[in-house]
């Protein structure tokens, strides 16, 4: 191999893992971030670290079911579960993806808010037609690569931690708990617990990974390049998310802030590293909540053309993928609206979080189904690592699917 | 064809209903919402075609569903005509079922064809792969 191929491969495996880590972050783990640790500090980091080992074994499994088979997750599950079943999680699964671009989307306003002083409402609108501009022209592999490489900035919150320089000693402590702090009641903290858990796990993240693969035409030879992205990249976007934790419990914690809005999230940034800091960290926002509501908004396609057998994707012509680009600006348009009618989005993304845990075994039981089924991955069926981790984490969805409602009436919301 | 996907038999639910077709590039055209049997001089069933269509699916599917899909098939000036794939069209069969150009053209989504000529190509760029 030539030297310059050798650099052009290292090249393309430093963009597909920045692309992981800076596309791990959205609205939904900005705001559960935020809130827990201005609430628990670091004490339920475990919620946490059980998402990202979970979106990384089965990203890793639908990862490895398209590029063996070309076939993306939402393709499968009508082969597995038939038109009727499939149906229904096809209604559950859009409806989560919709609510989350909607959260998504108020994400972008708020932050434009915070950057102009200007109310949110004033720019739903225009971020709408931006983002549809974005999905009807831009090449996908630049949209990926771009988003991932600017949404690198999210680390700015972990600078803010180590500059803020606070007793790590306590941090570690906290980070290190599973049980919540001293006179926390126990179902709030599982409430939160959960909606950290499925903020790390949300459903349109392994729509989009895998559509998005075979988009970029994964082949079996890149299954290695693949799990490197997700095995480092995945992990490491997850340590930045918990970043906003970190600042939240060191700066928002002993204050006594319940955190309900986006400024109070980027507050932390701002006080360690002074102006230079907010400036980061609300592009920071602005990138991760761009690039997760063009990955929501392609998700709300991708599931009805592929249950569907529609032409869909960014691969081709809008012209050949007709119903597809109808679904995608429908679904932008109404998430404009809902978000234009001025419901706070922090509320949105609070609820999204929420419902997407209830529909979470919908999506994954039928990836784990598909990467044991020699039809659609060949030899490279789950060993025995892949099914043990796939069944104690399916276990863990099933729990915080069925706990999810009932905690957030009975915590209101976490309150 | 004497074999399906390397199998000698085939599970006509679970191998071929719901399968995605794509045409030749790999573009998809639909999915086997049906298939329709016909019978032999000697008595047995055969496959003779693979139907797709939002009418062929509501058939299979739930009340609500059924009502659901047909809801927005009227809303997009539908539902269509179930097209029907001849079985001698089809020219691979993996995970999902590749049949030959010119079935792909017969077999084209009318509403796909509504959609792109009231809507979408009066966009600007709408014939640019972005790729």
């Amino acid at each position: 191999m030539g030297i310059a191929v050798r650099v052009k491969k290292l090249l393309a495996l430093t963009l597909g893992i920045f692309s992981a880590i800076g596309g791990f972050t959205d609205i939904g783990d900005i705001v559960a971030n935020g809130a827990v640790g201005a609430r628990y500090g670091l004490s339920l980091t475990w919620a946490l670290v059980v998402g990202v080992i979970g979106i990384c074994v089965f990203a890793e499994m639908s990862g490895r079911v398209v590029a063996v088979s070309g076939s993306p997750v939402y393709g499968l599950i009508r082969d597995k579960l038939g038109p009727g079943a499939s149906l229904v999680n096809l209604v559950a699964s859009f409806a989560v993806t919709l609510l989350a671009l909607t959260a998504q989307i108020g994400g972008v306003a708020l932050v434009i808010e915070l950057a102009s002083t200007i109310p949110h409402v004033v720019w739903v609108v225009p971020v709408g037609i931006g983002l549809w501009l974005v999905i009807w022209r831009v090449k996908f592999a630049s949209m990926e690569r771009a988003l991932g490489l600017a949404g690198m900035t999210i680390a700015v919150f972990a600078v803010a931690v180590w500059w803020l320089d606070p007793d790590w000693g306590d941090l570690g402590r906290q980070a290190m708990s599973v049980s919540p702090p001293v006179g926390e009641p126990v179902p709030t903290y599982l409430f939160y617990a959960i909606v950290l858990f499925a903020a790390a796990m949300t459903p349109y993240e392994v729509f989009f990974f895998s559509s998005g693969g075979v988009e970029e035409g994964w082949k079996p030879a890149d299954l290695r390049t693949q799990r490197l992205n997700v095995f480092l990249g995945f992990p490491l976007g997850g340590l930045l998310s918990l970043g906003i934790a970190a600042t939240a419990a060191v700066v928002l914690l002993p204050k006594g802030t319940d955190v309900t809005t986006l400024d109070q999230v980027v507050e932390p940034a701002a006080l360690a590293l002074g102006t230079g800091g907010l400036v980061v960290a609300l592009f920071a926002l602005f990138v991760a909540t761009v690039g997760a509501a063009l990955e929501c908004g392609l998700s709300c396609g991708y599931t009805l053309a592929q249950y569907f057998g529609w032409p869909w994707g960014k691969r081709v012509a809008p012209v050949r993928g007709a119903r597809f680009h109808l679904t995608v600006m429908l679904c932008l348009l109404i998430g404009v609206l809902i978000v234009q009618t001025g419901i706070d989005p922090v509320q949105v993304t609070e609820y999204s979080l929420v419902f997407s845990a209830v529909a979470l075994p919908l999506t994954y039981l039928p990836v784990l189904i598909a990467a044991n089924d020699p039809d659609y991955v060949g030899e490279h069926v789950n060993g025995r690592l892949s099914n043990g981790l796939g069944i104690a984490v399916l276990a863990v969805i099933f729990l915080a699917a069925i706990a999810a409602i009932p905690l957030m009436i009975l915590t209101r919301m976490g309150a | 064809m004497s074999t399906w996907n390397g199998k000698d038999t085939v599970d006509l639910l679970t191998d071929v209903i719901d399968r995605e077709i794509v045409g030749p590039d790999g573009i998809p055209v639909g999915r086997v919402d049906d298939i329709e049997l016909r019978r032999r001089p000697d008595g047995t069933w055969e496959v003779a075609a693979l139907l797709t269509g939002t009418v062929a699916l509501e058939r299979r599917l739930p009340g609500w569903g059924a009502k659901l899909i047909s809801f927005f098939a009227r809303r997009t000036g539908g539902p269509d005509e179930v097209r029907s794939i001849p079985i001698e069209a089809v020219t691979k069969a993996d995970t999902s079922v590749s049949i030959t150009r010119e079935a792909a053209e017969a077999a084209a989504s009318p509403a796909e064809d509504r959609i792109q000529r009231k809507l979408i190509s009066r966009i600007p760029g709408a014939g640019d792969a972005s790729e």
